[in-house]
Formats: C-alpha cells, structure tokens, sequence
C-alpha cells in the first residue's frame, strides 16, 4: 500500500521522510496533516535530527494504529476479551505473538543512555506520542525505583542544588531507614 | 547535556505518579526542582504513619480470615493534612498479623509459628525465636491452616516492642507480652532461639511495655508501673517504679508513654454496652460471626469513651493527673507508646491522644472490631475520628502506628529508685 510521503525538519536544519500512516502516530503531526495546512515540509523546532530517526522509528513501528501501543502499556491482552461469546482463540493466539513480539521490539528499542532518554521523552511529548511518552516515563520510573538519593543522581547525571542543612536533614532520614543496627 | 533537574513540570509529574511512597521520599531527595513536585509531608522527618492492613476489607474470605494482613497494605502520613492513603508493596506482611510496631520495625506473627521484625520501607527482616520457642505447652509442629494454630498467632502475644538490652549496651532485645499469662517475654535477635519469660513476676496482668531512658517498663492492670531490671546479667526481674494513681476510677486498658522525658501513664476507658462474648452461645441471634452478606446494621463491640493522663513525680513517687501536655501528641495501640511534638509535626493535634483499637478480647472472632480509632482532645474531653471510612468497610485487621522516631531511645541517663 502506497501512501503519501511526509517531510519533517529538525531544529539543525536536517529533513527525514515519514509515511502520512506512520506520522499519525504523533497527535501532533496528525492535526498538521489534517488541518490541511501542509507546506511540504513541517518544521520541528524542537527536535534535533539525533532524535528525530528514532522518533521516526517508533511511529513507523506503531503508525495509525494508537491502540498497540496502548494495550502494551497495560501489561499485554486485554483480558475482557475471554468472557465474550464470540471469542476467537486462534485471533487470540495471534494477538499474544504479535504483542509479544512488539513487547521485544519496545525493549530492543529502549536500549539507550539518559541522554537519549531526556530528548526522546521531550520529543514524545512535543510531538504527542502517547505510546512513547508512557515507555520513556516508565524507563526513568524504572531507573528511580529502589534506589537511594545518591544513586539516582547519578543515574541521571544530576548534582544536589540542596543547602548544607538540608542535605543534613535528608541523611538523617536515609540512614534511619537504613539502620538495621548490629543485631549479630 | 541532558539536564533533567530542568525536565518539565508535566514530565516530572508523570514520573513520580509512578513512584510507590518510599520511591516517592527518595525522589524528594534528589533536587530541589524534582523535592518541589511532591507533597510538602514528604520532606521533613517522616513520623508518624498509620499502617492500614487490609485496604480491601469487604470481601467475605477477608473477613474471616481475621486478622492477617494484605500483601499490599494503606499507610498515611499523619504530618500529612490531606491524609492521603498510600498503598505501599509489602509481600513481607502478607498473612501474617502485625502484633507490635517501635523504633521503626514491625514484629510480624504467622500462625505457622515464625515471628519475624520487618522494616516496612527498607523491607529488611530479622527471624525471631518462633512460638513454639516459647517456655510453654504449645503442640509442636503447629499446622498452617490449622484453627488453633490461627488461633495462637492472634492471641499469643498481646504486643511486642523493640529495645535495647541496657542504655550502655547496643544488644537490641525484643520484649513481648504474652497473653497466655500475661507476663512479659523477651529475646536477643540473631542470638537467642528461645523467648524467657520474666519469672517471678506474680503482680497480674500486663497491658503495656515501653522502652524508656534505656529501660523497658511496664504497667500492669492494677495500675504498678515496673522496671525491668537485671538484664545485662541475665536474671531479669521487674522493680517497682511507682504504685498506682490515687483515684478510683477503672480503666479497661493502661498504657506507659514517654513525653518530653517524663513517664506518663495513660487510663483508657471503654464503653462495653454492645460487646458480646463470642463464647457465649445462649443468644445466637446476637451472634455477629455470621456468614451473611454484611447488609445487616453494624453492631461494634466496644469503643473508647474517655482517657485520663497521670504523670509521674520523681521526687514524691507518685502520679499526678494531667489534663495538659501542651504541644504533645501521644500515640497508642499494638505500637510501642510514645508520643510527639506537634510543633515540629504540624499535621498533628497538641494535647491529644492518637489512639487505634489493640482491644484484641472483644472483637476477636468477631466480624466487625479494631474500629476504635479517634483523636482524643484532653482539653475538652471529645474524640473526633481518625480517619473516614465508610461504615460497611471492616476495620480488620486493625491499623497500627509506625514511627521511624530517631528520638526514640530517649536520654541515656538512667531513672534509679
């Protein structure tokens, strides 16, 4: 199926191409397109052109079809589905392949550093991509939990702006918890 | 460079509204942009907590099962205004009863016997000697599932509490109150595979133990306050700090708390009007364990109705009443006693007694109980609730308060007598 092709610029100056399909996966993009005030090329002031191939990559994965990316972000099936009397096991089967295929695709996908994290979840939300937008906000959920002040800084490169007193003050709540005392 | 101490707003928010509570206080802590997106309650010291077991207390198969926890329990910040009920991820709890909470730890019974400390937030557990590993006649092995073994995990130890086996030692020790004949207990953790039961001790019933100034202390039902002495050589005994209020009034529960370095000692009162005995098989019509579906009106089997504070004077050795304790808020329940000042805890009320319901004897087996829950106003005698839940909802299994109080082992000066 052909479709019509879509020009995007970057804020160097850089321009990718995009499938009309594929770029309605930006909610963004989606009401550019079909506000119909479509001038060839649209600009995109806030996305660089080391982003913007893997913003591209996603919608091109998830283009036109919001629904995926949804039901990936609930955790798999949608389990309503086997009370009704229509229910198809085979379509079902189906459905679980390609979901876990696209659960495999999401993780090979996210396999990068801070940096690209930090853009591509500002762009995500710049451009409305609400699939994308759930998987970097969980990735920097992820690289929070279970891990104390410290280590989350420097997960995400970050240095304490915090005043003496009140570092002091969070120290003491961190150790308390971690005082398990010498019970040996 | 990616900095994400400027991430927007909206992304910040996303993020921590996908953080659990203790995640939540950790995030806090990292910058001051990142401190500023979550609730002010988070950022000073973080006492006190009201733990709620079971936060979905209305199924039947709950119901019955009684008293054990939830592998996902409620806790509320007090310091919070909004009380706002957090769900914190502890499988640790689950199936088990809290039967103690001080210093920061939870003691955590299973009726197959195990008791174990758990630290709710660093989730770190610490194997006590079992129940069995009691000086008793207790059948030995007990069988999960087993009624009577349900039975001991509710009923064989009233309340357990954490100290320290003297100011000078840093040997924690864990000292429990036994039902069985409500003498106090006690064991090393990571030392001792046996609880001793404190002998000699012929002066009733306790109802309550504190760690206080390096010492464990304990009322009985006759309103004598002891010491525990002799620990460090291990012949443990109680000693007589003082001799009961001169009053006559009889309280149902007694409680010892520590505030601003003096002993209090508390009468709790309650109204019996509607307990029905569960072993009283003549009227079943009053029977409230019943298997229905929980539409009928709601009979509870007790609640408190006043409080009254005795303070003790050192010098005289004796009690005074109190109906003033200024900016401080006391705290009582399964937890270790102890109290606060609410000018550094705004969200609490001064002169006040925060109290939830540790009357294990008269809801046990019951299908409603532990909702005795209230702030009590020493001022003006009223108590106003603790927290709104709706009627239909069980309390069970009652909440508990939970401190991570850097204070709580008190001045290391000794009380001598």
């Amino acid at each position: 199926m052909s479709s019509t092709k879509i020009f995007l610029k970057s804020s160097d100056d850089k321009t990718f191409e995009i499938d009309e399909t594929a770029a309605r996966a930006s909610e963004t993009l989606k009401n550019i397109i079909d506000g119909g005030c479509l001038d060839g090329v649209i600009p995109l002031p806030n996305v660089s052109s080391n982003i913007l191939p893997k913003v591209i990559e996603y919608c091109k994965k998830h283009g036109g079809d919001n629904g995926s990316s949804k039901k990936i972000a609930n955790g798999g099936v949608d389990k309503d589905k086997e009370i009704l009397p229509d229910y198809d096991e085979e379509e079902d089967k189906r459905e679980k392949v390609r979901v876990d295929e696209l659960k495999k695709w999401e993780e090979e996908y996210m396999d990068f550093d801070q940096q690209v994290l930090y853009d591509l979840m500002l762009a995500a939300n710049y451009l409305h991509i609400k699939g994308l937008l759930d998987l970097t906000v969980e990735k920097a959920a992820s690289m929070i939990r279970g891990r104390t002040p410290d280590q989350i800084r420097e997960n995400f490169n970050i240095n304490s702006d915090f005043t003496p007193e009140e570092e002091e003050e969070m120290i003491l709540i961190e150790d308390e918890w971690d005082d398990e005392w010498a019970f040996d | 460079m990616a900095d994400w101490s400027v991430l927007p707003e909206l992304l910040l928010e996303l993020i921590s509204e996908r953080l659990s509570i203790v995640d939540l206080i950790r995030f806090s802590c990292v910058c001051s942009s990142w401190r500023s997106m979550t609730p002010q309650f988070l950022h000073g010291k973080l006492l006190p907590w009201l733990i709620i077991p079971c936060t979905t207390g209305s199924s039947p198969r709950k119901r019955r099962s009684g008293i054990v926890c939830d592998k996902i329990v409620g806790i509320v910040s007090f310091s919070d205004p909004n009380r706002k009920v957090y769900e914190l991820e502890l499988p640790e709890v689950a199936d088990r009863r809290i039967c103690g909470s001080s210093a920061g730890w939870l003691v955590t019974v299973h009726a197959n016997s195990e008791i174990r400390l758990l630290h709710p937030f660093t989730r770190a557990q610490i194997q006590l000697p079992p129940l069995t590993a009691f000086p008793s006649r207790l059948p030995v092995p007990l069988q999960q599932g087993d009624g009577f073994a349900g039975h001991l995990r509710d009923y064989y130890i009233h309340k357990a509490i954490v100290g320290f086996c003297s100011s000078e030692s840093d040997e924690a020790m864990v000292m429990a109150i036994r039902k069985e004949d409500d003498r106090l207990a006690l064991c090393r953790p990571g030392k001792d595979l046996r609880w001793t039961v404190l002998e000699g001790d012929s002066h009733g019933r306790s109802h309550d133990v504190i760690f206080y100034r390096g010492h464990f202390y304990t009322v009985k039902g006759s309103g004598l306050v002891f010491m525990v002495s002799g620990l460090e050589n291990a012949s443990p005994h109680l000693t007589l700090v003082c001799r009961r209020p001169n009053t006559l009034s009889s309280p149902k529960k007694l409680y010892v708390v520590e505030s601003s370095g003096e002993l209090l000692m508390v009468y709790r009162f309650l109204d019996s009007g509607h307990y029905i005995d569960y072993e009283d098989d003549d009227d079943n019509n009053l029977e409230v364990d019943s298997d229905d579906d929980g539409t009928e009106p709601l009979r509870l089997p007790h609640r408190s109705i006043n409080f009254e504070v005795f303070k003790l004077d050192l010098g005289e050795r004796n009690w005074v009443k109190t109906n003033n304790l200024g900016d401080r808020a006391l705290f009582l329940g399964y937890n270790g006693s102890f109290s606060l000042s609410t000018s550094e805890f705004p969200g609490c009320k001064g002169n006040s007694i925060y109290f939830t319901d540790d009357y294990f004897e008269a809801y046990y087996r019951q299908k409603h109980g532990a909702h005795d829950m209230g702030v009590f106003d020493l001022g003006n005698e009223t108590i106003e609730p603790l927290i709104h839940r709706s009627e239909t909802q069980s309390f069970m299994p009652p909440s508990v308060w939970f401190s991570t109080n850097p204070w709580w082992r008190g001045g290391l000066d000794v009380l001598t007598f």
